[in-house]
């Protein structure tokens, strides 16, 4: 430790030593009080003067305390006593007032007042009182207020000299205006005085007071007298007494120092300044400019530690903000770590009693199970009928298809033989096309079904056809009277599918017998089976029904025109 | 720009000061503050002879602790930053 700190802690020890010592001696001139006694000596009035002063001696003779500030001033005492018995009481009380000149001169000087009770009194009192009071030892305590016009009133003085010393004494005199206030009684007293001196004594019978502060104080000790002037003194005379009891709380007197408050401030700052490390640290370093680099956070030129520790603060996520010159705490983009085991422990636990089913979930869960069951019951069933009603369109579709292929097929025969046989072709056709006309397979269709439908078409024409001459009708009656067949069609178009049955139709029931009738090439006539069932097929029913007999005709041009060279005329 | 900092001798000036003023003024209210402290702490133990020795102590002691205290806060405060 450097001496210049040293001083300052022993000087502030100094201090407070300093401003303790003048408490201690502050304290000792504190506002205290001295015990004595009143010793009678001389009575002057009606009666034997010795009798007299031994019953004051006796009856009235208990030290009391009289209370003064030791620097000197006014100066206040009490004195209450008491005799009596089962005929005679009598009660004195004595108010001590004055002023006293200090230790340090002693003179004490002032006046005596108070008030005398006697007989006369006694009766009365002894009734309301006496058994309460226990033989009067509650004088002090007892409001005698009301008692005022049974007071005889004593005035008087005092004075002597205290300076803590056993010499300390001095002289009284008081006198008791007695009248014919008792006369009632067979004694007569009449305004008498008394006088003698005042000693004072030790602290037997002297309540101590509290030993505060006043610890510090070592009392005034007085070497006791060793002879008194009175007989009832039995005061051992080996035994110390406190001459300055104390009479009162003391004050805080420590506070009246200011070397105390003064010297806590020097060492309480050299604690300060020896904690913070003031005293114990090197001195704070200067940044010259030569080492000054330019920052990272707002550019301006900075010493290395702060740019380091700017960079390393812009690295973490901080923000610099220019107004206040200092970063702003954000958010840190860096992740953040993994939870703690007891975090983890008690986010699995918190997770497993969410998701921990109760009765009331089962019970949900199978309510919500049947309805699921119902709903689909209900949906098998509809999808059930769904299958059937679509299997009846599909029969329908196909159905349909058929007629118009059988109807193709019919008018493309009759375009054919039209525009083969010439004039007689040409009439087959126009009957054809009339017999046709007047058929309403739709109508028949739907009043008697399909098989009457279809038979009832072929049947019209072939019938009307049957009475043609040569190959050509021959061929034509074939072909239609296989047309009876068509519900057989309709059913393998069923299972096999449209396009397998037309082609099975054609190759088997047309294109053979053109075969074998118009072409002497079997490959050219596979070639037009094809030509003609592909042709057929790629039409839907509906589309080739709507179009009617001129998309019949047509086919049936093209394919005479496929089957004869493109000249019309016939074969000849 | 960085101002320039107060000399540590201008600071413990300055906290010794301010340390005694605050203690001084700590000792002028103490002798005002004991009987009302005396019948407060007689109140609260319900007793009303109650002889509150360590109260006494503690008021005396009152302006040599906050001096002290003071002090002590006042030479942290003027403490050099060494951080942010």
């Amino acid at each position: 430790m450097k001496p210049l700190r040293l001083i300052t802690f022993i000087l502030a020890i100094l201090l407070l030593t300093a401003g303790f010592l003048q408490n201690h001696s502050s304290v000792s001139a504190q506002t205290s009080g001295a015990e004595m006694e009143l010793v009678y000596s001389e009575y002057q009035g009606t009666g034997n003067t010795a009798e007299s002063v031994e019953f004051w001696n006796t009856g009235f003779s208990d030290p009391f305390t009289i209370v003064f500030d030791q620097k000197g001033g006014p100066v206040t005492g009490e004195y209450w006593g008491s005799i009596g018995s089962e005929t005679s009481m009598m009660i004195q009380y004595l108010s001590f007032s004055g002023e006293y000149a200090g230790v340090e001169n002693g003179t004490i000087s002032g006046t005596i007042d108070g008030w005398f009770l006697a007989k006369g009194f006694y009766d009365m009192f002894n009734q309301l009182n006496a058994a309460l009071c226990q033989a009067l030892d509650c004088v002090e305590t007892t409001d005698w207020t009301g008692y005022d016009p049974f007071k005889r009133p004593i005035t008087g003085t005092w004075s002597g000299k205290i300076t803590g010393s056993g010499e300390d004494r001095g002289v009284f005199t008081f006198t008791v205006n007695i009248s014919d206030y008792d006369l009632a009684e067979s004694n007569e007293f009449t305004p008498y005085t008394l006088s003698g001196s005042w000693v004072a004594v030790g602290t037997e019978g002297i309540p101590t007071s509290v030993p505060v502060l006043e610890e510090l104080v070592e009392p005034i000790i007085i070497d006791p007298p060793e002879t008194l002037e009175r007989e009832v003194s039995d005061t051992t005379v080996d035994d110390a007494f406190t001459l300055f009891p104390d009479t009162d709380f003391p004050p805080v007197t420590s506070a009246q120092s200011p070397l105390i408050p003064v010297g806590g401030a020097l060492l309480g700052t050299s604690l300060g300044f020896w904690a913070a490390g003031q005293w114990g640290q090197k001195p704070m370093p200067v940044p010259t400019s030569t080492n000054l680099v330019v920052s990272p956070a707002n550019g301006s030129m900075v010493t290395p530690d702060e740019a380091r520790w700017q960079a390393e603060k812009l690295a973490e996520g901080w923000v610099w903000n220019e107004t206040s010159g200092g970063f702003n705490a954000v958010q840190l983009k860096h992740p953040t770590s993994d939870p703690s085991i007891l975090a983890k422990i008690a986010n699995e636990a918190a997770t497993n009693a969410k998701n921990a089913s109760s009765p009331l979930d089962n019970l949900i869960h199978n309510l919500h199970q049947e309805r699921v069951e119902s709903i689909r019951e209900m949906m098998d069933k509809h999808q059930q009928d769904f299958y059937s009603h679509i299997r009846d369109a599909q029969f329908y579709n196909t159905a349909s298809k058929v007629v118009s292929t059988v109807k193709t097929a019919a008018d493309y025969s009759m375009e054919a033989l039209a525009f083969a046989t010439g004039p007689a072709g040409k009439g087959v056709k126009t009957f054809y096309d009339t017999a046709t006309a007047s058929v309403d397979v739709v109508v028949t269709i739907q009043d008697e079904g399909w098989g009457e439908g279809i038979q009832k078409a072929a049947d019209s024409a072939v019938d009307i056809l049957a009475g043609h001459t040569g190959d050509k009708g021959k061929v034509i009656k074939e072909i239609y009277g296989e047309v009876k067949d068509g519900a057989q069609f309709v059913n393998d178009a069923q299972e096999q599918g449209l396009t397998t049955a037309s082609r099975n139709y054609l190759d088997k029931k047309v294109t053979d017998q053109f075969k074998k009738t118009f072409l002497p090439d079997a490959d050219e006539a596979g070639s037009m089976a094809e030509w003609v069932g592909d042709k057929v097929v790629s039409e839907t029913g509906e589309v080739f029904i709507e179009k009617g007999i001129e998309q019949s005709n047509q086919l049936g041009e093209d394919t005479g025109r496929y089957l004869f060279g493109g000249e019309s005329g016939g074969i000849n | 720009m960085k101002q320039k900092e107060m000399p540590r001798w201008l600071k413990f000036i300055l906290s010794l000061v301010v340390s005694c003023v605050v203690g001084l003024v700590g000792s002028i209210l103490v002798p005002h503050l004991q009987k009302p402290m005396v019948a407060l702490v007689a109140r609260l133990v319900r007793d009303p002879l109650y002889e509150p020795m360590t109260l006494y102590i503690f008021l005396a002691l009152v302006p040599l602790l906050v001096s002290l205290v003071s002090g002590y806060l006042m030479a942290l405060a003027f403490r050099p930053k060494v951080g942010r």
